[in-house]
């Protein structure tokens, strides 16, 4: 059929309808991208359909960040669960060796906390403080002054079909600290609202770790500093197959391992 | 188109820019496209939602070789609607009314006032075409009927209904461009 014809058979018409079988739908689109008479012919027809679906409202109150919230807190329920958390036994004096095992005592314990939790009905009250924890980590990003990149990045990681939300619980030192982390395991970074963690004392700075069981192994995931500014969020880099986070107050310039009577707050993946 | 073409893969790479900037180019017309079926703005505007929420979630599937990206936006829309539409409560609430959407405003009188303003401009331009063509568009592009449906339930040849439809919206194209 020549194109013209095309255009005077009323087939472009079903084509913008999604009428047509699919194989003249594929035939059609391949026409549009090739002949640019069919082209704004097809782009006229849907202008006009368009019109009358747009004069078909009487109000043009579009929220977008509405949406977000709503693929945010839709999504969640599918996601890894909040495991909650319980206080380190830090009682022991520290050497290296010793700070190790109090991570691996805190660990075992928060796993065995774990699996109990997920027959534990209280699960969905957690998922539900988890979404709005999210909604409105969602919300502060939107307001808050971050680089246009910055908050592209965070949006899509909390957003990500593949975040994980980990919640980080207060240890002996900070029991009423908690620390929210969205790991984005698709692009390998995790967003952090430290909103409930208090200032670090001067000369004094947080560290992320990531954690991995067997053989125990924290990884530096990097320092929540920002000198410019007072945000709480933090967006890093996190490449480890990490089976907990944790955070610790570190002196200045970070440290190679992390101390353990400093540990503020701790929590693990869930499997 | 370029541009569209551009946004879409974006899109699909889970760009939350370019996912914005869609919103505000469809958002609008997508609620008013649900609206024509669940005649409440207040319930259209929620599905409208549900709709960009799947555009989010399974963008990936959307292919440009199969047909426009308002077309596919339409198509998911009128089902999230019609699924609506289904529901006990909808029912319920529209068991005495009328459910075209598209002839209720092209019949009211002058003097019907309240829904005659709210939709000034579908009015105008729906009063630019016969009830047919009323009709029919309403069939097609917003209720999801087939040519075979759209046959049967206006009692027109199956043959007609794509020229019938080619010509009603040759006028409504007419009118758009006199009255801009």
């Amino acid at each position: 059929m020549a194109n013209k014809d095309l255009i005077e058979s009323g087939e472009l018409e079903f084509y913008v309808a999604g009428l047509l079988s699919e194989d003249r739908m594929l035939e059609i689109s391949k026409l549009v991208g090739q002949d640019e008479n069919v082209r704004k012919e097809v782009e006229q027809i849907e202008a006009v359909v368009m019109r009358l679906a747009k004069e078909s409202n009487s109000t043009d109150d579009e929220d977008f960040v509405d949406l977000l919230k709503k693929i945010v807190t839709d999504r969640v329920p599918k996601e890894g669960k909040v495991i909650p958390l319980k206080q380190e036994d830090t009682s022991k004096k520290t050497i290296d060796f010793k700070a190790l095992s109090g991570w691996a005592a805190a660990i075992l314990l928060l796993i065995f906390v774990g699996l109990q939790f997920q027959n534990n009905q209280t699960l969905q009250s957690d998922l539900t403080a988890s979404m709005e924890a999210k909604a409105e980590l969602e919300s502060r990003l939107e307001t808050q002054n971050f680089s246009l990149t910055l908050k592209e990045n965070m949006i899509a990681s909390i957003t990500s079909e593949n975040t994980k939300v980990i919640q980080l619980a207060g240890q002996k030192i900070s029991p009423t600290s908690n620390v929210k982390v969205f790991w984005d395991t698709e692009n390998n970074r995790v967003v952090l609202d430290t909103k409930n963690l208090p200032k670090a004392p001067e000369g004094m700075v947080y560290q992320l770790w990531s954690l991995k069981m067997t053989p125990l192994t924290p990884t530096s995931l990097g320092l929540l500093e920002d000198k410019e500014s007072q945000q709480n969020l933090f967006l890093l880099d996190n490449k480890n197959l990490s089976e907990g986070f944790g955070i610790t107050l570190e002196p200045a310039g970070g440290s190679k391992t992390p101390t353990l009577e400093k540990l503020y707050v701790l929590g693990v993946v869930a499997s | 188109m370029a541009h569209l073409e551009q946004l879409i893969v974006q899109l699909q790479q889970k760009d939350v820019n370019a996912f914005e900037k869609l919103h505000q180019m469809y958002a609008e017309n997508i609620r008013g496209a649900i609206n024509v079926i669940v005649q409440n703005e207040e319930v259209a505007k929620e599905i409208c939602q549900d709709v960009f929420l799947i555009v989010w979630q399974k963008a990936e599937t959307y292919n440009a070789s199969k047909g426009r990206f308002f077309t596919w936006l339409l198509n998911i829309a009128r089902n999230k609607a019609i699924d609506f539409t289904r529901s006990r409560n909808y029912k319920e609430q529209k068991k005495n009314q009328s459910l075209d959407f598209f002839v209720n405003i092209y019949e009211e009188s002058e003097d019907q006032n309240a829904k005659e303003q709210k939709y000034r401009g579908l009015k105008q331009m729906l009063q630019s075409l016969k009830k047919k063509c009323v009709e029919l568009l309403e069939a097609l592009y917003f209720k999801g009927y087939t040519q075979v449906d759209a046959s049967e339930m206006l009692s027109i040849p199956l043959g007609t209904v794509k020229s019938r439809n080619r010509n009603c919206l040759k006028e409504l194209r007419k009118h758009m461009n006199h009255g801009e």
